[in-house]
């Protein structure tokens, strides 16, 4: 029975179990023959028949006009009766009706002249279910198919079926943690017993598939080193609907790193095997490169696969070395992820599923932000405005006169705060020095977090719910699900729906051709209203609504002080308020995406073992966006008052943009991808499985196409659909003489009226693979590849790049030595080497010049060209080599289970940003930056720790170790200065994304920050350090990273307990950043409302000689220039006394299930109901002092972000029908 | 059974077929050129390129501004002026932090990379005229001549034929290639050999009408070789540049001319409003006295520390209109300066490229120095005409007999017309080896909030700007100035 079980082959186990089968038939045949063969004797009349298909009646007829014998039966009884062939001749009548009745649910008996017809009796079906170890085992579900009646083992592990007609049937035997076990089996007319030994589940290699999108390939016959996550987890996993999130901790050696400066590398396979270049739109973000794992889905490659419900999801394998991933040539250098949604078996009946789940999320922990409460604000506040510098005598009032901060300047300044306008009315002395105090202390009084959290946020609620049905015939088989998934973010007014229907459905059309289509269909619709982003960064005393509920109104946050806005009212006769509350309802943007994802497949075999496999995926995406702003948001009136013209003090008001109506903005965004996948594939074995084969050949085509394009329209009168007319033509030009000039003193439109974009991708590939295993022990493996991309300006030489590895595994389990041990169950080894790559992004770099179009109203005809991208004639793709060595056993009955892997690996030519000799014109350029190398272990460990009748208990461990340094780095020039050395993320010969820092030294007697140089010399001077005077501290992405799963299993109870864990790594604290200038907010359009309050460390700043003997904080001076000449602030924010340990352990997820029992489930007409409480998100642990929590830390620069989503509370239920 | 085998075969064979002919049947499947971006080509693709806002404008490159000494500056506004605009005025050896790119190099070479490129590669663009191929190679030649013209009067000595061969100038780049890196800075002779073989090969080829004011026309490349002359002493060699370059101006296109002061700012003229930016004067391609657009910004205008001294505000007669971009207050307003210094309020960008004015004040220079004392009267009378009321607009008689006086004025003139504006620091440097201005000392003032002052001396080795730090640390075998 166990030889059945563990068989990783399912053809091996039908053709056993038929044999079986056949076995039982015939006994029964002889039993039935023997039985009757009494009632025979004595009777010699013949009988000669010959028909087919004919009903029992018939022949009863037949027989009865043949003999002096009559049929006595009812006809109700033979309804039950089959058709049946008969050839006889001259055959007794006793041996007729042994054929007319075998195989029938009826018997017969003989009386004078009268055969009786009736049904056979019913025959009971017991058994008895043990584990393998001979312990009896109770609750075992037990279904008996077709009839689809269930009962459950007693005490003694015995179960029975009574009244079951005399059949074939199919007994299928259930319990968690434990293989499913199925029996056929045939009741005759005596009962029928079995005993059942259920194994547990544990997946032993050879019953391990690994998908690698291009094939399916048993696990023990590649020695390559893939994971496959445990798939209950991850289905048990709420609280995101993003499928990578839901693997972390499950996977050894991908790292998911939540840190909001990793934003750029969220997910890392063993490690970073890319730089990338900065996004020139945003220098802190990285691109150019692919950073991300390939994310597969049914074999076709997707960028973005946050559509997919992690409930269709059949099956995860992550390739992690080259064995595993070169067959994805190009795009594999970071790994692959390879997911499988699931599929309708065949000959199955029609299941009925229901999953939901509600998370509850809450609101974010706006108080983990810190800041100054009100009093402490306006002290400090106070403080500097009255400060005179040691060495600097103008005040904070004369640094910055009133006149230069009150007045409009241009759209990217602000109005002037509350609490500085006080200030400045005692220093001009337009209020006296009591009004002064008492107007601060009144501002002090005031606190807005309460409404900050009550008034701009509300708790947040993840739900989703599927409904899923599977079946299959005989030819035809589906699975179909459709889901509904709404996010609650935490901004009042923001909706979030999302609906899914997926089919896949298999056609089976003749023993030769088999064909499958998924069609996924996912809408998106979200929306958002014109919330500001608002934290307790911002002034801790402004508040947003006044005592009596009246929304507050406060310009000051955009660009106006009062004064001003009166005097720009007046002319420009638009009213210049701004009410952060009432802004919320005078706008939207709004978005409804739709995702159609079409895979087809073909698989036609061609001759013995030979079969060509076709793979066509066609993804199309829509997104629409539109966006509006009414014509009373201040955005719009704001606008309009940098149109506005009056020619004379009083006139009227010139408006050169329409006056009535809102912005109205709409936008598309198409993609459209497409791969075409055509392959050989030849599987044979030989001399019983001595020799196996797998060849794999085949071509493949890519095509990834986006398109964007957007418009915006003024005077928008979202009734009538009607706008204005805008001039562009003039106002892009620029307009002088404006009520409030955006640009200098005159009032520029860019022209904004239509903006689009096109970005096409073409990959074809040419690839081959093949696999050889030689008497169950020794395989090898190889595989090569050649990419050609549309790649735009690079030489014909460097498109074409071939990928390859060779791998070997030796299962030495299945060696004579170690035939008789019994405590070991599996035990191989595995070496791969091989090499993958990674292309930029078209038009990223290039071997020659790629120009862009300019647009400008000082250009002829309005456009022009400029050099995008300089040429660089010696760029190449990044490449990455990858060794492998691995491990797999399997111990005590499989009881202990895992596989050790170890790596090393090493990306050459790596992209990026590569710094060039200023006086070639440019400054920096694209480039083949260097040489990163990546060592690492892996372990992966499940273990069954308790188990008994009624309770077990299991462990996963997956964890990994990454060592990832800079081995080269090809800059054509030398860092020279300490202060280039700490903005260094990658410098050779240390860690990748490693943070450098001071060796910081206290504050002189001037309150100005310390170092020690190399040389032991203490300095304060500014550009005094070379690269050797600043420290490595570490790196910022973890070295250690895992998870560690325990599941208890206690009769209907689960209790799965997931704890992931980070360590190794190093991270920037928050800091004061404010030394010098003015105490301000930013503009709205940088961040306004997250900026103006003033970090807890500045009140323990130097402030007078002899501090520096109790705090490390630098003083405040009021003069910029004279604070940028005298010190450098940055030594103490870059210091090395803030940078701190970034390692934390948390328990990522809790989560308990019950599974109700069997017999209550059954009343309510279903098969399975389980319940399921989930906690998520609670930090158990974390290395650093200042309750930073690393997850929502950037590293690099020390800021905090908003921490949300901590300590959410799930239920769930899930439903078979 | 043997046919079934060989149907097998045939299907085999066909879906080989299949699958290598749909691939290598379209070999454009990966010829695809992205939209939005594209290597140039066509002749068409090399005009375009000339076309282009980093051509136009070389951003923060404006240390001259800071340099020249009809400025000073004012506190309290300087001491928080940043280190790089104290260093400047200081005329301090490092202007710069060790890490910066200094903005005097930074677009200037950027742009220096277009016109090699376009210099080097028009010839064998495709699907244009050999007469547009030789044009467009013609602006970039004239254009790679401006670049070196404002390299080497930052970091080269001022042109003096004596030593011109043997003081260092600045590297000379003919390819556009970002992977160079052996760089050495040629003589100042070999760089001003270069900006005239460049600008001598391109007249001839240059559009003869301006038609677009960011593109060289064949005026533009007269003047600014005749001001390369000029620049190197070769005043008879200038003469008929400037002469010719006056002339061509006429057959131009677009209006190319002296703005009136008087009816600007007359009531309802084209200057008003005077907002705190200044005057509303046109954006450089709709200047009239832009021949030749190149701009930087001058990002002072909304700081108060830069002023002009006051010797300079004793320059301007009280009527003179130009006293129209000055204001006595900080920006955007406040208490009056003290000691009546003035400070220019716009505009924010300068025309530096070629411009009307400098081209009639050049010629002038030049006749005086010729000796056409009436030549250079009339055309300075053309140009005050245009700046104030033609009461004052007459060159005074004491002056206009006299070669030295008048030449003396006409350098005021220039600090009148472009005060704040940079073009004195250049003057200065031609000044410097003028033997008729020898011995002239420059000074610069810092203006106390009481009206006490501050007064340094111009070195003489600060005539030329250090190399930048960057550079120096990228180039280890490069010679820096002392």
């Amino acid at each position: 029975m166990k030889h059945f079980l563990f068989s990783g082959m399912a053809w091996c186990r039908a053709f056993l179990s038929k044999q079986l089968l056949l076995t039982m038939k015939l006994t029964a045949m002889i039993l039935l023959v023997a039985s009757l063969h009494m009632h025979a004797a004595g009777f010699a009349q013949n009988v000669t028949i010959s028909e087919k298909n004919a009903s029992l009646q018939k022949i009863f007829k037949e027989i009865e006009r043949q003999t002096n014998y009559s049929f006595l039966y009812s006809s109700e009884v033979l309804k039950q009766a089959r058709t049946i062939d008969i050839e006889v001749k001259n055959s007794p009548l006793v041996d007729v009706l042994n054929i007319c009745f075998s195989n029938q649910p009826l018997t017969w008996e003989m009386g004078d002249n009268i055969i009786i017809v009736k049904p056979k009796p019913d025959q009971p079906i017991t058994g008895i279910v043990k584990d393998s170890n001979g312990n009896i085992l109770e609750g075992v579900s037990v279904m008996l198919l077709p009839l689809k009646r269930g009962t459950v083992t007693d005490k003694e592990g015995k179960f029975i079926f009574n009244n079951v007609p005399l059949d074939f049937y199919t007994l299928e035997f259930s319990m968690i943690g434990y293989s499913t076990f199925r029996q056929e089996i045939y009741l005759g007319n005596s009962p029928f017993h079995i005993n059942v030994n259920l194994e547990l589940k544990i997946q032993s290699e050879k019953d391990i598939v690994v998908y690698t999108g291009y094939q399916s390939i048993s696990k023990e016959r590649s020695a390559g080193s893939f994971t496959k996550p445990d798939i209950q987890i991850f289905q048990d996993r709420p609280g995101s609907m993003n499928i990578i999130q839901r693997l972390d901790g499950l996977v050894p050696g991908l790292t998911i790193n939540n840190a909001p400066g990793a934003s750029e590398n969220p997910f890392l396979i063993r490690g970073l095997s890319t730089i990338g270049v900065p996004d020139p739109l945003n220098p802190n973000v990285l691109t150019g490169t692919n950073r991300n794992p390939l994310f597969v889905v049914d074999g076709v490659p997707m960028d973005d696969i946050s559509s997919i419900n992690p409930r269709d999801v059949a099956d995860i394998t992550v390739l992690k070395d080259a064995t595993a991933s070169s067959i994805w040539g190009a795009r594999a250098s970071n790994g692959v992820i390879v997911v499988v949604t699931k599929k309708g078996s065949r000959n199955s009946e029609l299941q009925l599923q229901y999953d939901g789940f509600v998370s509850f999320q809450g609101k974010p922990d706006l108080d983990y932000l810190g800041g100054m409460n009100s009093r402490d604000f306006i002290s400090s506040a106070s403080e500097i405005f009255n400060l005179q510098d040691i060495d600097n005598p103008a005040r904070y009032a004369q640094v910055f006169p009133w006149n230069n901060i009150s007045r409009f300047q241009s759209i990217s300044n602000t109005g002037v705060s509350p609490h500085e306008a006080i200030l400045y009315a005692g220093y001009l002395g337009t209020s006296t020095a009591g009004q002064t105090q008492f107007s601060l202390d009144s501002l002090a009084m005031l606190d807005n977090r309460s409404q900050i959290k009550d008034l701009w946020y509300r708790k947040a609620l993840l739900s989703s719910h599927t409904i899923s049905a599977s079946s299959g015939g005989k030819v035809h088989s589906f699975y179909g699900s459709f889901n509904y998934t709404n996010t609650l973010s935490n901004r009042p007014g923001d909706k979030d729906d999302f609906f899914k229907l997926n089919l896949r459905q298999d056609l089976t059309l003749n023993d030769r051709l088999q064909v499958f289509l998924i069609t996924d269909l996912s809408n998106s619709l979200i929306s958002s209203k014109r919330n500001i982003a608002v934290d307790n960064r911002f002034y801790p005393y402004q508040l947003f609504r006044d005592g009596n509920g009246n929304n507050l109104s406060i310009p000051y946050m955009r660009y106006l002080s009062d004064s001003v806005k009166n005097v720009f009212e007046q002319q420009s006769r638009i009213n210049l308020d701004y009410n952060p509350l009432n802004e919320v309802d005078m706008g939207y943007t709004k978005a409804d995406a739709l995702l159609n994802r079409i895979i087809g497949g073909i698989t036609l075999k061609l001759l013995d073992g030979l079969k060509f496999e076709g793979t066509y995926g066609y993804i199309k995406g829509n997104t629409k966006i539109t966006s509006y702003d009414d014509e009373q948001s201040y955005l719009v009136r704001s606008e309009l008052a940098q149109f506005t013209v009056v020619s004379t003090p009083g006139a009227t008001p010139q408006y050169s943009l329409p006056n009535k109506g809102g912005r109205y903005r709409t936008g598309q965004q198409t993609q459209r991808n497409w791969t075409v996948r055509n392959q050989l594939v030849f599987d044979k074995n030989w001399q019983n499985n001595n020799h196996r084969i797998t060849l794999l050949g085949g071509q493949e085509s890519q095509e990834q196409l986006y398109i964007n394009n957007s418009s915006i329209v003024r005077g928008f009168n979202p009734l009538m659909q009607t706008y204005g007319m805008v001039d562009y033509q003039a106002l892009r030009t620029g307009l002088s003489g404006t009520v409030m000039p955006n640009n200098g003193s005159r009032s520029i439109l860019i022209n904004d009226a239509f903006a689009s974009s096109e970005i096409q991708t073409r990959f074809r590939s040419y690839y081959a693979n093949g696999a050889y295993t030689l008497n169950n022990k020794y395989t090898v493996n190889a595989s090569w590849r050649i990419d050609g991309s549309n790649l735009f300006g690079i030489d014909k030489s460097a498109q074409n790049k071939p990928v390859w590895s060779v791998g070997a595994k030796w299962m030495l389990r299945n060696e004579k030595f170690f035939e008789n041990n019994k405590r070991i169950d599996d035990l191989s080894i595995r070496a791969t080497y091989g090499v993958t790559g990674n292309a930029p992004f078209p038009g990223t770099a290039s071997s020659k010049d790629v120009l862009s179009p300019v647009t400008g109203s000082a250009l002829p005809g309005g456009t022009g060209l400029v050099i995008a991208t300089a040429a660089n004639p010696k760029l190449t793709w990044e490449s990455t080599s990858t060794v492998n060595l691995g491990l797999d056993f399997a111990l005590f009955n499989y009881r202990i289970e895992g596989s050790v892997d170890v790596y090393k690996k090493k990306t050459e030519n790596l992209l990026g940003e590569l710094p060039t000799n200023s006086l070639t014109g440019y400054t920096s350029i694209i480039g083949n930056l260097g040489t990163l190398e990546n060592k690492g272990i892996e372990l992966s460990l499940t273990t069954l720790n308790v188990q008994t009748k009624d309770f077990n208990w299991s462990t996963q461990v997956a964890m990994a170790y990454n060592k990832n340094k800079v081995v080269k780095i090809n800059n054509l020039t030398e860092i020279t200065t300490g202060l280039q050395q700490v903005q260094q993320k990658f410098a050779e010969g240390y860690d990748a994304f490693a943070i450098f820092a001071y060796d910081y030294a206290g504050l002189n007697e001037k309150g100005d920050p310390l170092i020690i140089l190399q040389d032991k010399t203490i300095t304060s001077s500014r550009n005094i350090t070379g690269p050797d005077d600043v420290m490595f501290t570490g790196t910022y992405q973890p070295v250690w990273s895992g998870g560690i799963s325990n599941r208890f299993n206690y009769k209907g109870f689960r209790l799965n307990i997931n704890t992931i864990l980070n360590l190794g790594h190093v991270m920037r604290r928050d800091v004061n950043l404010f030394y010098t200038g003015r105490l301000t907010h930013n503009n709205f359009a940088t961040g306004g409302f997250t900026t103006g309050n003033l970090h807890n460390e500045f009140l323990n700043r130097w402030k007078m000689p002899g501090d520096e003997q109790i705090t490390n904080i630098p003083s405040y001076l009021v003069n910029t220039s004279n604070s940028n000449t005298r010190r450098d602030v940055t030594y103490y924010q870059n210091g090395n006394i803030n940078v701190v340990s970034a390692s934390f352990i948390k328990v990522r997820d809790i989560s308990l299930s019950y599974t109700i029992p069997r017999r209550l489930s059954q009343k309510l007409k279903t098969n399975d109901i389980d319940f399921r409480l989930q906690v998520g998100n609670i930090m158990l642990w974390k290395a650093n002092d200042f309750k930073i929590d690393p997850e929502f830390q950037n590293a690099f620069t020390g800021i905090r972000s908003l921490r949300a989503n901590q300590k959410t509370f799930t239920v769930g239920l899930h439903v078979n029908f | 059974m043997l046919s079934k085998y060989l149907n097998s075969l045939l299907i085999t064979a066909l879906f080989f077929l299949l699958i290598f002919t749909s691939s290598s049947c379209k070999k454009s499947f990966l010829e695809t050129v992205p939209k939005g971006k594209l290597i140039a080509q066509t002749v068409s693709d090399y005009d375009l390129l000339l076309n282009s806002n980093n051509l136009l404008n070389t951003g923060g490159a404006n240390a001259h501004v800071f340099l020249g000494d009809e400025v000073a500056v004012a506190e309290p506004y300087f001491s928080t002026a940043e280190p790089r605009t104290q260093n400047l005025f200081k005329w301090e050896a490092n202007i710069y932090e060790t890490s910066q790119d200094a903005p005097e190099t930074a677009s200037l070479l950027s742009q220096l990379y277009t016109y090699n490129k376009i210099i080097n590669e028009v010839g064998d663009a495709t699907g244009g005229s050999e007469q547009q191929k030789n044009s467009i190679r013609a602006e970039a030649l004239a254009g790679r001549a401006w670049v070196y013209f404002m390299l080497i009067n930052y970091f080269g000595k001022p042109y003096t034929q004596a030593t011109a061969a043997n003081d260092p100038g600045f590297p000379i780049v003919k390819v556009a290639d970002v992977n160079g890196s052996d760089f050495s800075r040629a003589s100042v002779q070999d760089v001003y050999n270069l900006i005239l073989e460049d600008l001598t090969t391109a007249i001839p080829d240059l559009p003869v009408q301006t038609t677009y004011r960011i593109r060289m026309s064949k005026a533009a490349g007269q003047a600014l070789l005749g001001k390369v002359h000029m620049f190197m002493g070769n005043y008879s060699e200038a003469l008929p540049l400037l002469n010719n370059a006056l002339d061509n101006i006429n057959s131009s296109a677009i209006p190319i001319e002296l703005t009136d002061y008087n009816t600007a700012f007359a009531p309802g003229g084209s200057f008003l409003p005077v907002s705190f930016f200044g005057p509303s004067t046109p954006v450089i391609n709709n200047n009239p006295e832009t021949i030749y657009a190149r701009q930087f910004s001058n990002f002072w205008i909304t700081t108060s520390e830069l002023v002009i001294s006051p010797a300079t505000v004793s320059l301007f007669d009280s009527s003179d209109l130009r006293l129209m971009f000055f204001a006595n207050t900080p920006f955007p307003i406040g208490p009056p300066y003290q000691a009546g210094l003035l400070r220019r309020m716009g505009p924010l960008t300068t025309s530096y490229g070629v411009i009307l004015p400098d081209l009639i004040l050049l010629r002038a220079e030049c006749l005086v120095r010729m000796n056409d004392l009436t030549g250079a009267v009339a055309d300075l009378e053309a140009l005050r005409l245009k700046r104030m009321p033609q009461a004052e607009a007459m060159v005074p008689a004491a002056v206009s007999s006299q070669q030295l006086p008048l030449l003396k004025y006409v350098f005021e003139e220039r600090i009148r017309e472009f005060a704040s504006e940079g073009v004195r620091w250049f003057d200065m440097r031609r000044i410097s080896v003028d033997p008729l201005f020898s011995n002239t000392v420059f000074i610069h003032q810092i203006f106390n909030e009481d009206g006490s002052k501050q007064e340094f001396t111009l070195p003489a080795e600060r005539l030329v700007l250090k190399i930048p730090p960057k550079i120096l640390a990228e180039n280890p075998g490069l010679v820096d100035n002392p």
